[in-house]
């Protein structure tokens, strides 16, 4: 199991060696002490798959998914929940996650974890799924709240709830657990207009998995964009530290895919994740 | 309610009909436009007007197709590389009309049969450009009968946006690139992907009274192993430009990725490759022409004394020779490097 006040990175390729080679050092514990693998980019994928063995060695390795489409309209998919409980036996994944999303209907997949339409009467079927995807899953089975860019319009006749009511009634429905990612709370909130305050009051902090902190752009319509390219801002930091007073220890786990900086400045963020909460 | 799986409800009735007002958006293939992702006209359409106003619908439009151009410029970053990054766009997106990805999430496969569509554009433009009629002969052959052809460069282009392949072929076109060097680029990139989405061939070590029979083993070849011709110097390309900063994972966006066509060190005659997989990844082996020509044989069935027979005029007796005492060597050197992975019926 992870250590609660545990750090750990998001696995991009480029990071292998310089995590095999902090992790394999020895003697004094390392600053990253798991890390979390989109596991996906690791299904059918045999030489992928042997470099997860060996860090998984190492270190914990959380599994983290992208496509079970939760809050989709079409059934869940039996052979890919299947496929997912196997790569977790065989790293040890101590937990799972995917989104509070759909990522595709019919025959058409978006690439994307695109935001439900937030309604009383929604959440009980995707808390259904997400049961159901923790029971084939055969470990305790996390739901990360996404970043998003638009506010569903109400439906006639359908009772809307705010984003922090939705996710704690999909959560406790489905028995299941948080992966809470501040940086998607913080984009959010400013997209939509709400006080990411409001997700920290509702969460069942015993419940939470892990945090996520990451970076995001301004895109030019004035949104704010999850990039995963940037450093984490002073507003999610602030986040970070009210979460912690909340709810702290958890494992926290830093996101970086794209435009990676040296491992080194990595380590700095989360040197800096230690300072916010007031030390190790 | 409890559909097929267990546990797992049936949606409420209304679900599938909201998603659906923001996936047709979504999903309305861009309209081509230099630089940029343009949706097409109309293309909120059906939408409601309160979601439809909204600047996310925008930037999850495209996100969307960003992340399938991009994944189709990993796919073939050799190609994307010679055509420059929105020309090279455009032929991803007349593939994405052509043959929309399929519902699975694997970003990879949407950009499986990108080649295809270039080829028929390729042949296309080089056939009716030239004013000949008919179905024509492939585009192998078209490429040796005119071999310093280019996809020819229309002073005003005439897109047609709703017809894939003129979408395709006004793409190859603007790249100003001779033809040869866009299909090579586009057959280096598709051996690449082959070795890397193969698994790593099991080891396979032939003993020696296997190699004593050498001359009549038909090998079983690796899942995986292509031979590539080049003139332009492809297959290292990418090493340079990983060096300098240019990945060929270029992020979301494609902005690792010039917009301007870059052309690859021209070689002034031809250089052969074996593409392996291999347990660290993709295993490239030059080899000289006669050998590049007999794995080709063997590749398409022949038997050793066949394709040494059909090679015979340019083999003098005492290379002829060197190759039926060296054989067996040879063989065991393409198990080790993975090429074979046992003999058909053996």
């Amino acid at each position: 199991m992870t250590e609660r006040r545990a750090l750990g990175v998001g696995l991009r390729p480029e990071l292998y060696e310089p995590l095999r080679a902090r992790l394999s050092r020895g003697g004094a514990r390392p600053l990253v002490g798991f890390v979390e693998a989109l596991a996906e980019n690791f299904l059918g994928a045999p030489r992928a798959l042997r470099r997860l063995d060996a860090l998984a060695a190492l270190a914990p390795v959380a599994l983290h998914c992208v496509s079970l489409n939760l809050c989709g309209a079409d059934p869940l998919d039996g052979a890919r929940l299947a496929a997912l409980a196997a790569l977790a036996r065989r790293v040890r994944a101590p937990y799972v996650s995917d989104h509070l999303c759909w990522t595709s209907l019919g025959a058409l997949h978006h690439h994307d974890l695109l935001p439900p339409p937030c309604e009383a009467a929604l959440a009980p079927y995707v808390a259904a799924r997400a049961r159901a995807a923790q029971g084939a899953l055969g470990v305790p089975f996390g739901l990360e709240n996404v970043s998003s860019y638009l506010r569903w319009p109400p439906r006639e006749g359908g009772e809307a709830l705010s984003e922090a009511a939705f996710y704690a009634r999909v959560v406790e429905g489905a028995g299941a657990h948080y992966m809470l990612d501040l940086n998607n709370l913080y984009v959010s909130s400013h997209n939509l207009g709400f006080d990411p305050e409001e997700v920290l009051a509702v969460v069942d902090w015993g419940r939470v998995l892990q945090v996520h902190v990451a970076g995001h752009q301004r895109h030019p319509s004035g949104l704010l964009h999850d990039t995963h390219d940037r450093p984490v801002c002073d507003e999610v930091w602030a986040l970070y530290r009210a979460a912690w007073r909340r709810g702290g220890p958890f494992p926290t786990l830093l996101e970086w895919d794209a435009d990676l900086p040296p491992f080194e400045a990595l380590e700095d963020t989360l040197a800096r994740a230690v300072e916010a909460r007031g030390g190790w | 309610m409890v559909s097929a799986r267990e546990g797992d409800p049936a949606p409420p009735p209304w679900l599938a009909g909201r998603l659906a007002a923001l996936s047709a958006p979504l999903g309305a293939p861009p309209a081509p436009a230099a630089g940029r992702l343009a949706p097409p006209q109309g293309w909120r359409e059906g939408c409601d007007s309160l979601l439809a106003a909204q600047p996310g619908l925008r930037l999850y439009y495209e996100q969307r197709w960003m992340r399938l151009l991009s994944a189709a410029q990993e796919r073939a970053p050799r190609l994307a590389r010679v055509m420059g990054a929105w020309r090279f766009n455009h032929l991803a997106l007349a593939h994405l009309r052509a043959a929309p990805p399929p519902a699975g999430g694997d970003l990879d496969e949407a950009s499986a049969g990108l080649g295809a569509v270039a080829r028929a554009a390729l042949r296309r433009g080089l056939w009716a450009e030239r004013g000949l009629a008919g179905e024509g002969p492939s585009l192998s052959a078209l490429l040796e009968r005119l071999p310093t052809a280019h996809v020819l460069a229309p002073a005003a282009p005439d897109l047609a946006p709703d017809l894939a392949p003129d979408l395709a072929l006004a793409a190859l076109r603007g790249a100003g690139a001779p033809t040869r060097l866009i299909e090579q680029a586009l057959s280096v990139d598709e051996a690449a992907h082959r070795a890397l989405a193969a698994p790593p061939p099991a080891p396979w070590a032939p003993d020696a009274a296997l190699l004593a029979r050498a001359p009549h083993l038909r090998l079983r070849w690796a899942p995986g192993v292509s031979l590539v011709r080049e003139e332009w110097a492809l297959v290292e390309w990418l090493d340079a430009a990983e060096g300098s900063g240019v990945s060929a994972n270029a992020p979301a966006g494609g902005r690792a990725l010039s917009e301007a066509p870059a052309r690859p060190p021209a070689l002034g005659g031809q250089r052969y490759w074996a593409l392996s997989p291999a347990p660290e990844g993709l295993r490239r082996t030059t080899l000289d022409p006669l050998c590049a020509e007999l794995l080709a044989r063997w590749r398409r069935g022949e038997g050793w004394g066949e394709a040494l027979v059909a090679m015979e005029a340019r083999l003098s007796p005492d290379a002829r020779g060197r190759w039926e005492r060296g054989l067996p060597e040879w063989v065991a050197c393409g198990a080790r490097l993975g090429w074979w992975v046992g003999v058909e019926g053996g």
